[in-house]
């Protein structure tokens, strides 16, 4: 009976080791040369795969099987440079089945063929992949995997390719932490980037900063990251999470008389970042002559809100500032919704920001509602139409479904990459001097950092409009006029 | 402290005694495998989660509502009860730490696998009945209460009465609170203990998934939820006292009551210690509860 | 041979001192803090789980209790944790005394839920008394003054020192009349009550002594992370991998924590590493726990020492000798592991504690 039981146990958790298994990397399968060819002149690779396979981008097979084949019989050539081959090379092409094989074993085949060539620059980051932040967390790795294709399609970073290690911290500081230290003193990666959340980048730049490393990082913005006098730490979005909150209420205050808000609400779970940005829009919407008739602080990962929706609704302030992350923002609206609260004006810190999973969720409620983000789609901004290209390639969907965690950590690796190409050095030291002085080009614009890794720039403020969201300020970046005050919930 | 106006608080009152309803479908199990096996099924919680992530999972690619969802998950628990009453609980000897251990160990275990198979991202069900609301003018007093915690009321009750009819008129029943009352005297008189502990067991963990529809309706939920919801569960069963039915309907009210209370009279931060507090205070000064009788070790 | 054995702990004590030497990668010390660390915390926890019987889930209380004291030490009075987290965890020791009183009427499973009542409401306090502990977002703590060269190996050290004494009190009290009254109040509390033991007395102060170590070494932890916050400071897992290490080595012995801790810890870590998935690691972590439970329920150690008493006990002839021989197995098996907890009322029971007598 025990046996039994056993067996049930084990086979319950072969079922949970699965997922994991289907993601382990492809391996790569010796392929054998179904025909050997010399190169005559005139004879380039596209031309050949063109010819063997039907289909020019299917070289990379045709480089790799050769190279492959060099490393035992060196009768075959080697290529280092696919654009590159000389007349009388014997190339190995393998059958169409083995080629299909290869091309559909993944992205970072493709990568790994592309002219990048020597050793590979070892990027490590721990991320959110699961856990309170795991959205965004995704969203963070796909901006650097889009990152890193890009950069390795193009020739890699100083000639060499680009190696992402990501690990996952379940949104748990103490594991980022201990993956943080292990990538940078067991796997001795040569760059860290940054996690999502200043929950989580706060612990961890601490560990880089023992070790010396350059820590650029994709969402952490909250007060707390700057005011530790970190010198290695450098915030890639437009601002902190203060400028967020400041971004909003000079919105808030330029309204016309009549329009403006008399009243306001503050709902916030108790983490850094949404601190940060309504405490500091709080402030000045106060000092602007807005009456502040109820605060309240709740814990994160909070899902019934209808108490504290209750006591809103009685009060019915115009304004409703909601600190939150995407869940507690869905809970807090459909709470309102239910308390029968209708304010002029609704603006969470995320949640607005991510479009499907906020729309999938609330359905109209959407409509009216406003936060404030770094980046947007349709902007001409440096490599954006890129790196959305890229990443509808490599996760489908649409360009302005993209979540802007995505930009944000595509963002870091186009600042460390300018950094590292302006100085030619992987040299962490070197790298943190020239982060300080330089400035970068992102999708999110142009970017510098103060002394304290702070970035100096302004956000954009998004609101709901129909089926997504439309950028509403500043004027020179707006798709459409702002709705005040929105429609109900 | 501060008192919110009346409006404020008989609003948040009746919400509460809503959920209450709620919670007392969620912990009516518990309490029964509790008066029967002795056994604190720390699971419970994590079976909550477990059905709502089924539950969801039916709504999302079969489109299936929720209430009618337990179609499926009442009878799937079941038998998951009876599995595993039979070949983990029944072995081992029923020493009170071990058993919670156990239990608890158990859903560690699936919170592991839940996570794993559904990620941590919140869940939640949007039906076309989610937002709305039931609204009632009293006065100049206006009642709004969402459909969904009605709902979730009224199913709470007619699972409840039904259970109570089953342990009440059926012979099954009887077999079960003879084993609660006595368990030796049950043997005595013919009652196969094996067997009701392991169909006590089985319809724990059926109402727990009727109860995890309505949870999934009403909250968002991960894999992690399980922790907060068998707390609020315990406190429950333990003011009720452990093994009686009735107690755990009444002592759900209450706590849906306070907890909302507490909510706007504090903050709602702070107000889940009051659940805490009843349920530490309980345990070390009337460990039988309201209604529960008195348990030796206690 | 036997004599030569006895004298284990002395080469294990030299490995563990040129441990760092030998490995010295930072994650290697990183790895041998976090096993000394949890190794300290079974045994304290043993004292009251296993001599005692009483299995308290809600023990990270005490670890958090302790790693923010330290840390508010820290950063309001500049107190370097090093030597005040033995300090606070008499603070710590003394809370627990308190709880240790109002919980005294409890036992069995009522016992252990309000030990997890207890930890949710330490937990819940952290997060709102802000203005203290910062609430959600957590602490941070000055980082230590020695070079990053040597940045872990202090702690190691300093972590096998509190080891040390923390099995050496742990086998004091085994060996001590105070113990001998822990084991029989284990077997049956209400006839040792009837023999003279001042049971009351002897709860609290086996909750409040096993409470002291789990603080310090909280204090230690959270000087080691620099930051803490009350989700995981207030971890009920903390509490619970306590209890699997000791039931894994062998509850109610003195090495069995210990031993349970050097098992369990590397193993762990190489399974998050495997996996790099937390919630993995927190299936297997349950499903071994459920292992361990049932099939192991003794641990390691007694198991052990119970095939040497089988091995070491003369099989003669039949009936007389035979059975003398069984009773005396079953008499050193029933003191030492197969005790039963105060409390329960499981018919068989009775009839084997009338065997022993």
């Amino acid at each position: 009976m025990k046996k039994f039981f056993i067996i049930i146990l084990a086979f319950v958790f072969a079922l949970s080791l699965v997922p994991h298994s289907v993601l382990a990397a492809p391996v790569l399968q010796d392929m054998a040369c179904e025909q050997d060819v010399v190169v005559q002149a005139d004879d380039w690779l596209s031309k050949l795969s063109d010819k063997f396979y039907g289909d020019v981008l299917a070289f990379p097979v045709i480089v790799e099987a050769t190279n492959q084949q060099n490393a035992v019989d060196d009768s075959y050539a080697n290529i280092t440079n696919a654009d590159l081959i000389e007349p009388g090379w014997k190339l190995c092409i393998p059958s169409t089945t083995d080629a299909e094989a290869f091309l559909g074993a993944g992205e970072s085949m493709a990568a790994a063929a592309a002219p990048a060539s020597g050793e590979s620059i070892t990027i490590g980051v721990s991320l959110p992949l699961s856990g309170r932040f795991s959205e965004p967390g995704t969203a963070a790795q796909q901006g650097y995997e889009a990152w890193a294709a890009i950069v390795n399609e193009a020739g890699g970073l100083l000639g060499r390719p680009v190696e992402l290690t990501v690990l996952d911290n379940n949104s748990d500081q103490d594991t980022a932490v201990a993956d943080y230290e292990k990538l940078i003193t067991v796997d001795n990666v040569d760059l860290v980037v940054g996690p999502f959340s200043s929950f989580l980048v706060i612990p961890t730049s601490e560990v880089a900063a023992r070790y010396g490393y350059a820590f650029v990082e994709p969402a952490g913005g909250a007060p707390d990251v700057f005011n530790r006098g970190l010198s290695n730490l450098f915030f890639a979005q437009p601002g902190g999470s203060e400028a967020q909150g400041e971004s909003f209420a000079n919105f808030v205050l330029a309204l016309p008389e009549g329009v403006r808000p008399q009243t306001l609400a503050v709902v916030s779970q108790d983490d850094p970042f949404t601190l940060g940005v309504v405490n500091k829009a709080k402030e000045l919407l106060i000092a602007g002559g807005l009456d502040l008739v109820f605060d309240e602080l709740y814990a994160p990962e909070t899902t019934d809100f209808s108490a504290i929706a209750i006591q809103v609704a009685d009060l019915d302030p115009d304004l409703i500032l909601g600190g939150t992350i995407l869940e507690d923002s869905i809970g807090q609206i459909r709470a309102y919704q239910e308390a029968g609260y209708q304010p002029r004006g609704a603006f969470f810190t995320t949640g607005p920001s991510l479009p499907e999973p906020f729309k999938e969720a609330l359905g109209p409620a959407t409509e009216g509602v406003m936060s404030a983000i770094s980046w947007y789609y349709a902007t001409p901004s440096y490599q954006n139409q890129e790196m959305a290209a890229k990443y509808v390639e490599m996760f489908g969907g649409e360009a302005a479904n993209i979540p802007e965690d995505t930009a944000n950590a595509f963002t870091v690796g186009q600042v460390l990459q300018q950094a590292v190409e302006k100085i030619q050095s992987i040299d962490n030291a070197a790298l943190i001097e020239e982060l300080h002085q330089g400035t970068y080009q992102t999708v999110v614009g142009p970017l510098s950092f103060n002394e304290v890794g702070q970035p100096l720039g302004s956000y954009m403020i998004l609101q709901w409009q129909g089926d997504n969201f439309n950028i509403v300020v500043p004027p020179e970046s707006a798709q459409a006029d702002p709705v005040w005050p929105k429609a109900e919930w | 402290m501060h008192l919110p106006s009346a409006n404020v608080l008989i609003q948040v009152a009746l919400v509460g005694l809503l959920t209450g309803g709620v919670y007392a479908l969620m912990a009516a199990g518990l309490t029964l495998i509790f008066g029967v096996m002795r056994v604190i099924n720390i699971a419970h919680g994590a079976f909550l989660v477990f059905s709502a992530y089924i539950t969801y999972w039916l709504f999302t690619n079969y489109s299936l509502d929720p209430f009618l969802s337990v179609i499926v998950t009442v009878p799937l628990l079941f038998i998951i009860g009876i599995v595993i009453q039979h070949f983990m609980l029944s072995g081992v000897r029923n020493e009170p730490g071990l058993t919670v251990l156990l239990t608890f160990s158990l859903a560690i275990a699936l919170e592991g696998i839940m996570g794993t198979l559904w990620q941590s991202t919140g869940r939640s069900i949007r039906t076309w009945y989610t937002s709305e609301v039931w609204q009632v003018n009293i006065g100049e007093l206006t009642i709004r209460l969402p459909v969904v915690r009605i709902a979730g009321f009224m199913a709470a009750i007619i699972a409840l009465v039904l259970l109570y009819l089953v342990l009440t008129r059926s012979d099954l029943g009887r077999a079960i609170r003879a084993t609660i009352q006595n368990k030796d005297a049950a043997q005595l008189v013919g009652v196969n203990i094996a067997w009701v502990q392991a169909l006590t067991f089985g319809i724990g963990l059926a109402t727990v998934a009727a109860g995890g529809a309505l949870f999934s309706l009403i909250w968002t939920f991960n894999a992690g939820s399980h922790e907060e919801w068998i707390s609020k569960m315990l406190s429950v069963i333990v003011l009720g006292g452990m093994g009686s039915l009735p107690g755990a309907f009444i002592a759900a009210l209450i706590m849906g009551l306070t907890e909302s209370v507490a909510a706007v009279a504090m903050t709602s931060y702070i107000s889940p210690i009051v659940f805490y507090l009843i349920l530490f205070l309980t345990l070390i000064f009337r460990p039988q509860g309201l209604m529960g009788t008195v348990i030796r070790e206690g | 041979m036997g004599r030569i054995i006895r004298w284990w702990p002395l080469p294990v004590l030299i490995l563990l001192l040129i441990y760092p030497w030998v490995y010295r990668e930072p994650y290697f010390h990183v790895l041998g803090f976090n096993v000394l660390l949890f190794a300290t915390m079974a045994t304290s926890w043993n004292i009251m789980g296993g001599y005692t019987g009483y299995k308290s889930l809600g023990h990270s209380a005490f670890f958090g209790l302790g790693a923010y004291l330290v840390a508010i030490a820290a950063n309001q009075l500049g107190w370097n944790p090093l030597w005040s987290s033995p300090i606070l965890a008499l603070v710590v020791t003394l809370v627990a005394f308190g709880l240790g009183w109002i919980m005294v009427r409890t036992s069995g499973s009522a016992f252990v839920i309000a030990t997890i009542a207890m930890l949710l409401i330490f937990r819940l306090l952290a997060l709102n008394l802000r203005g203290i502990t910062n609430g959600a977002p957590g602490l941070s703590q000055p980082l230590p003054p020695w070079t990053p060269e040597f940045s872990r190996m202090p702690f190691y050290y300093y972590m096998l020192i509190w080891l040390i004494i923390a099995v050496a009190t742990s086998a004091y009290i085994r060996h001590s009349r105070f113990g001998l009254g822990l084991l029989a109040m284990h077997d049956d509390e209400g006839k040792a009550e009837m023999v003279g033991v001042h049971t009351t007395l002897y709860k609290v102060l086996a909750f409040g002594v096993s409470a002291y170590f789990v603080g310090l070494g909280g204090g230690v932890w959270s000087y080691f992370s620099t930051h803490i916050s009350p989700v995981f400071a207030f971890d009920i897992i903390v509490g619970v991998e306590m209890i699997l290490m000791t039931m894994l080595g062998g509850l109610g012995t003195v090495w069995g924590p210990v031993l349970g801790a050097f098992i369990f810890i590397p193993a762990s870590d190489l399974i998050l590493f495997q996996f790099g998935s937390t919630t993995i690691h927190l299936a297997i972590l349950g499903g071994l726990m459920i292992f361990i439970l049932l099939f192991l329920p003794r641990g390691i150690l007694p198991t052990i020492s119970h095939w040497l008493e089988e091995r070491r006990t003369p099989r003669t002839a039949h009936t007389g000798a035979r059975s003398m021989a069984e009773m005396q197995d079953k008499r050193s098996a029933a003191v030492t592991s197969e005790i039963k907890p105060a409390g329960d009322y499981d018919p068989v029971i009775i009839n084997n504690k009338q065997e022993t007598l």
